[in-house]
């Protein structure tokens, strides 16, 4: 080969390397939703349930609609992003602007399925791909993404799960196993998912605030309503760390409220941010520090309208109203910018079971300085099965080896077997999980005494292959039998 | 058909080319996740995206001269002082090894006066003519005139003199020597030291009462505790009077007190505590368990002493250093070093506690999540490590060592916010090493911020703790080592699974102990860079100043490197201290089974640990069951398979012992 070749054969290289280069630059980038972008939901006024509400309203043969709109385009002009599907609801943003994900149905006769749609509102796609209603979808800091989906068990009756999707893996895992109605879940900035739940089985609890890890573990309770009576609606994270969500004593109308927490200490006293003593607030949205959108109305007999509130007296400033329509579940693109944090996982889902290590401080501190042992039992049971007793050692502390995605309650009881208190949330491990709370009461909010727990110098009381699981799946919601992680 | 030769020749070149490229890529692969993941297979998909050669063949060398470029000059303000007259703010430049004089009338730098090495601490006489800085690697106290700005003299000291205390009244002035576990007493009218007085384990706060009656020592490390019991850490009641110890008390399951402070009534005495767990398996770190925070609160008229937590259910305040309270006594100030904040505590609603606690209303309040919500005030936020902090006179002003920013905010404490600051260094905080040593010591890395690198690793070092982090509880318990010159000591782990300080940092480390999002590959090597660079040990306090072993020394370094025992029978090769423990960093950076092992243990053989200032470091062995090092032989050896040795006299092993206290740095071989 002569030089000249060579030169000849750099010179198409180079050619073509500019080529590409320039067809790679001209590529459009990829669309976004404009920072402040309004995605909503419209709804026909008619007198049936709202879509929206829990799964509640997921049977009702209402057609809602996703709408997006410019907040500050006094027109109130808005455009309907959802015509191709027959129904859709709970939309959210992803952290980029680069796409939403919300759950719709296609027919009147199908089931309520999660789709991601890109911002130029082309791109569509299914990713949840179950039989069941599915619904709340949200966000994980990996891209990937999580939903609710609606389970029935005859023990049980009807509740919803947790899960997270893998993009890459197209795989779908459940992460809550307990007998709840878990729904309404966003992302706390330190990564973990927060979600409403309530107890189903096998008594009703108030709705209230949970936190678990993406991979599943960790689940606990995040925060109680307290006096101001239950939770709806999903609770938001400002870029300042305080918490936002909806309670009051009554659903629909009458006292409703919008209150705020720090996340360092979500069991300080809430601060009011609005109050209604006669409407409804159905959802809300930050638009920033202080500033909201929220889906209002006065009386049951109206629509439910937006409305931005902002201000250092919080009054309502109407956004978008209608006679024919509801407009609910407004979110507002880019409202928050902290991006929460990507937790890594350390279960091994090659491993059947997990452990779990309780520590009781109250016995703990009685026994160190009284000498005075432990003289209560604990109680676990599990669905369906007869209840194990357990004496804990002496100085209140249990160390198990539970089934993963198994759930157990486990109670203190007298020595004739009568729980003690009120009833514990139920607990579950995942594959390899290693876990533990501290006391025998809801309020866990105590940090274990650093001492040797005395169970642990026994082996771990074995609990596995003695429960019946609820099992969830992504194809088979309502399966109710022992869970096998392997298999999986 | 004509080949042509040169085409062929090109083919097979390239071929060669790519069968040789492609396993140099696989190959790569392999040592690459050999030192970064192990052999894990659940963690071998997590590994950091966009780590590169350079990470472990540039930054992590001791002696790479890329990492040795990007080290800039700081000076790192530790402690302050103000003069009476409020004209002057002094502050220790830990690195700089000077000490700052400040006009508060413009915050300009005044001067930098050189003193010893490592500067701890400042005092002040009341004609603000003399100031006193304790130099902790130098042992000694420096003698500052202030008119003059020149150090006068020097007052020597014991070991590590850190925390100083002055008695106006009596011409005193107390030294907490940190390394001698005691407090010299120095009268400062002849610059004598009167004695000292034994106290805790490595003292490092020490304060007067306004009523002058009490001196109060507080210490870092905790006593040594029987096997897997609490850490109870010494507070030492020193009468002003007397100048003699009047009493002992503990801190129960605490540890790393570093400053102490009185309420103007000389009712209490406040000092910050850190609540290790290691006791608790490590199986979440939610909810504090695995480290809190807490202020500890001694009453001088009946003896109690309570801890009260600083944090709060979902956020943590690590690595508590210095408290202040106000001249009203209304408040308390409190410098959260590992994150970057000062608590203020209204002390009147911590007295309605103490009561509470004291009528049995509370029991363990210290490990109560929600109970600080009844004391604090606000959290202010601050640049990077704030240790010492000072309020003005009035109690109007708070001034706070950035140590990690090189400069000295000022609040109001009225509004609490910032409304000056004083900078005492040039160098780019910014820069690779900086930044490093920024992680290191913030808790921002950690779930909910629950503890920093230096909650455990406090001075570099370790905090005298055995863990239980194992997947099952109660097994595989693990004595914290040294950070110090850990270059060129790998693998890492008693275990020896880390084979790099970047598998022990990396994606295993966000896995299983910080429990959150992994460094990014930018701030790993940053924070590898400093602690393969810039972490040294103090000097060895067993070595003679020549660096010429004693008479017993030299005896036990024989000892050490014997061949035969006192029967004249040979010592098989594996038995001899020399064969796992060689110079430079007495390691052999090999796995042994010496016998240790428990039915703990799941396995028998252990990484052979480093012995430079080793004296520094008891518990002993893997899970920090020897007190003592003599107990390695004494009690821990019964059958010579730790190095042959119960042939050996009472003079042999002090001999071997003193030898082996005097292994320090390895730049002495």
């Amino acid at each position: 080969m002569n030089m000249k070749k060579i030169l000849y054969l750099l010179m198409i290289v180079s050619g073509a390397s500019l080529i590409l280069y320039a067809l790679i630059s001209l590529t459009p980038k990829q669309s976004t939703f404009k920072e402040g972008a309004v995605i909503a939901v419209r709804i026909s006024h008619t007198d049936t349930t709202i879509p929206g509400e829990n799964f509640s309203g997921l049977t009702s043969g209402e057609i809602s609609q996703l709408i997006l709109l410019e907040p500050n385009d006094p027109s109130g002009t808005y455009n309907v992003i959802t015509e191709r599907f027959y129904s859709a609801i709970s939309p959210v943003v992803s952290l980029d602007r680069t796409s939403i994900l919300f759950s719709a149905r296609k027919s009147v006769d199908s089931s309520w399925q999660i789709y991601k749609m890109g911002a130029n509102l082309k791109e569509v796609a299914e990713i949840s791909g179950t039989g069941n209603d599915c619904f709340d979808p949200f966000f994980l800091p990996d891209g990937n993404a999580g939903f609710s989906c609606a389970w029935e068990a005859d023990l049980f009756g009807r509740g919803s799960a947790l899960f997270v999707h893998d993009f890459r893996s197209s795989e779908t895992r459940p992460v809550t196993f307990h007998p709840h109605m878990d729904h309404s879940a966003s992302l706390l900035h330190d990564g973990r998912i927060l979600y409403t739940t309530k107890r189903i089985y096998p008594d009703k609890s108030s709705a209230v605030l949970n936190a678990i890890r993406p991979d599943g573990s960790g689940n606990m309770t995040f925060l109680h309503p307290g006096e101001y009576g239950s939770i709806w609606g999903k609770a938001q994270e400002s870029n300042e760390r305080e918490l936002f969500y909806l309670a009051g004593t009554t659903r629909g109308t009458g006292v409703n409220f919008l209150l705020s927490v720090p996340y360092e200490n979500p069991h300080r006293s809430p601060n009011i941010v609005y109050r209604t003593n006669e409407g409804h607030i159905h959802s809300f949205s930050l638009m920033n520090e202080d500033s909201f959108i929220i889906s209002y109305r006065e009386t049951v007999s109206e629509t439910l309208d937006l409305f931005k509130l902002s201000g250092d007296e919080k009054e309502l400033q109407p956004l978008l109203s209608s006679e024919r329509y509801h407009y609910i579940t407004p979110v507002v693109a880019g409202a928050v910018s902290v991006i929460p944090k990507k937790l890594p996982s350390s279960l091994r889902h090659t491993m059947s079971y997990g452990i779990a290590v309780i520590v009781d401080p109250e016995h703990s501190f009685h026994y160190l300085t009284q000498q005075k042992e432990a003289s209560f039992l604990v109680s676990i049971t599990s669905p369906g099965e007869a209840d194990s007793m357990i004496t804990p050692a002496a100085d209140g502390s249990l160390y198990l080896k539970l089934d993963a995605g198994n759930p157990v309650q486990i109670s203190r009881t007298n020595s004739d077997g009568v729980r003690i208190g009120e009833a514990e949330e139920w607990l579950w491990v995942m594959p390899g999980e290693r876990t533990g709370f501290t006391g025998w009461n809801g309020c866990r909010l105590i940090s274990p005494a650093n001492r040797v727990p005395l169970a642990i110098n026994e082996p771990a009381v074995d609990l596995t292959g003695s429960g019946t699981s609820l099992f969830l799946t992504n194809t088979g919601l309502n399966v109710y039998g022992r869970m096998s992680y392997e298999n999986q | 058909m004509r080949i042509n030769k040169k085409i062929v020749l090109l083919i097979i070149f390239g071929l060669i080319l790519f069968l040789a490229g492609n396993r140099f890529y696989n190959w790569s692969l392999d040592h690459y996740y050999y030192y970064t993941l192990g052999e894990i297979p659940e963690i071998k998909e997590r590994h950091i995206e966009g780590m590169k050669c350079i990470s472990c063949h540039g930054y992590m060398q001791r002696d790479g001269k890329l990492a040795l470029r990007l080290k800039d000059v700081y000076k790192s303000p530790y402690n302050l002082a103000a003069t009476t007259d409020g004209e002057f703010l002094l502050a220790t430049g830990q690195e700089s090894n000077s000490l700052f004089v400040t006009r508060l009338s413009d915050y300009l730098l005044e001067k930098e006066i050189p003193v010893g090495r490592r500067p701890h601490s400042v005092v002040i006489t009341d004609d603000n003519a003399t100031a006193y800085v304790s130099n902790q690697w130098s042992n000694s106290v420096s003698v500052i005139n202030l008119q003059q700005s020149v150090e006068t003299g020097q007052l020597q000291t014991g070991g590590g003199p850190s925390g100083m205390a002055l008695d106006k009244k009596r011409n005193l002035l107390y030294v907490a020597n940190t390394y001698t576990s005691n407090v010299s007493l120095i009268d400062l009218t002849t610059g004598k030291e009167l004695r000292r007085i034994r106290a805790g384990n490595y003292p490092t706060g020490v304060g007067i009462s306004p009523d002058e009656k009490h001196v109060v020592v507080v210490s870092q490390r905790s006593h040594l505790t029987d096997f897997r019991a609490p850490p109870k850490t010494e507070v030492t009641f020193i009468d002003a009077e007397t100048q003699r110890v009047r009493e002992r008390r503990f801190f129960m399951e605490s540890h790393i007190m570093e400053k102490v402070d009185f309420t103007p009534q000389s009712d209490l005495a406040l000092t910050t505590l850190v609540r290790p767990k290691n006791l608790v398996p490590s199986v979440k770190i939610e909810h504090g368990w695995m480290m809190t925070f807490a202020l500890g609160v001694i009453s001088l008229e009946d003896g109690s002493m309570i801890q009260l937590p600083l944090d709060e259910p979902n956020s943590y305040y690590a690595d508590p250093f210095d408290v202040r309270v106000s001249p009203d006594g209304k408040r308390a100030f409190i410098s959260h070093s590992g994150a970057d904040r000062i608590s203020v505590l209204d002390l009147d609603m911590v007295r309605e506690v103490l009561a509470d606690v004291k009528n049995g209303h509370i029991i363990e309040p210290e490990n109560d999540l929600l109970l600080s919500g009844r004391y604090l005030l606000t959290r202010m936020e601050t640049g990077s490590n704030p240790k010492g902090i000072l309020l003005s006179e009035d109690g109007s002003q708070l001034f706070v060592a950035e140590r990690l920013t090189d400069q000295i905010s000022v609040f109001d404490t009225e509004n609490y916010l910032k409304t000056g600051e004083i900078i005492v260094g040039q160098g780019n905080q910014q820069a690779f090493l900086r930044r490093g040593e920024q992680f290191f010591n913030n808790a921002s890395h950690t779930f909910q911020n629950q503890y920093s690198c230096y909650s455990c690793h406090p001075d570099n070092h370790e905090d005298g703790l055995t863990y239980d982090m194992a997947y099952y509880p109660g097994t595989d318990l693990s004595n914290v080592q040294t950070l110090r010159e850990l270059s060129n000591t790998s693998p890492f782990k008693w275990n020896g699974r880390n084979t790099s300080i970047y598998m022990q940092c990396g994606m295993r480390f966000s896995t299983f102990i910080t429990r959150t999002e992994v460094f990014s590959p930018d701030d790993l090597n940053a924070l590898v860079g400093f602690m393969t660079t810039r972490i040294e040990h103090p000097p060895n306090l067993y070595r003679q100043e020549d660096g010429k072993l004693t008479p017993a020394q030299k005896r036990g370094k024989e000892l050490f490197e014997r061949t035969t025992d006192n029967f004249g029978q040979p010592i098989a090769l594996r038995d001899q201290c020399i064969t796992c423990h060689p110079p430079p960093n007495f390691t052999d950076r090999q796995m042994h089974d010496v016998g240790t092992a428990t039915d703990r243990d799941s396995h028998q053989d252990f990484l052979t640990p480093h012995l430079n200032n080793i004296y520094e470091s008891a518990p002993y062995l893997h899970d920090g069951r020897a007190n003592t090092l003599e107990e390695l032989w004494t009690v821990f050896n019964d059958d010579d398979e730790h190095g042959v040795a119960n042939d050996m006299t009472k003079d042999q092993l002090n001999d071997l012992i003193e030898y082996i206290l005097s292994i320090g740095s390895s730049d002495f071989y």
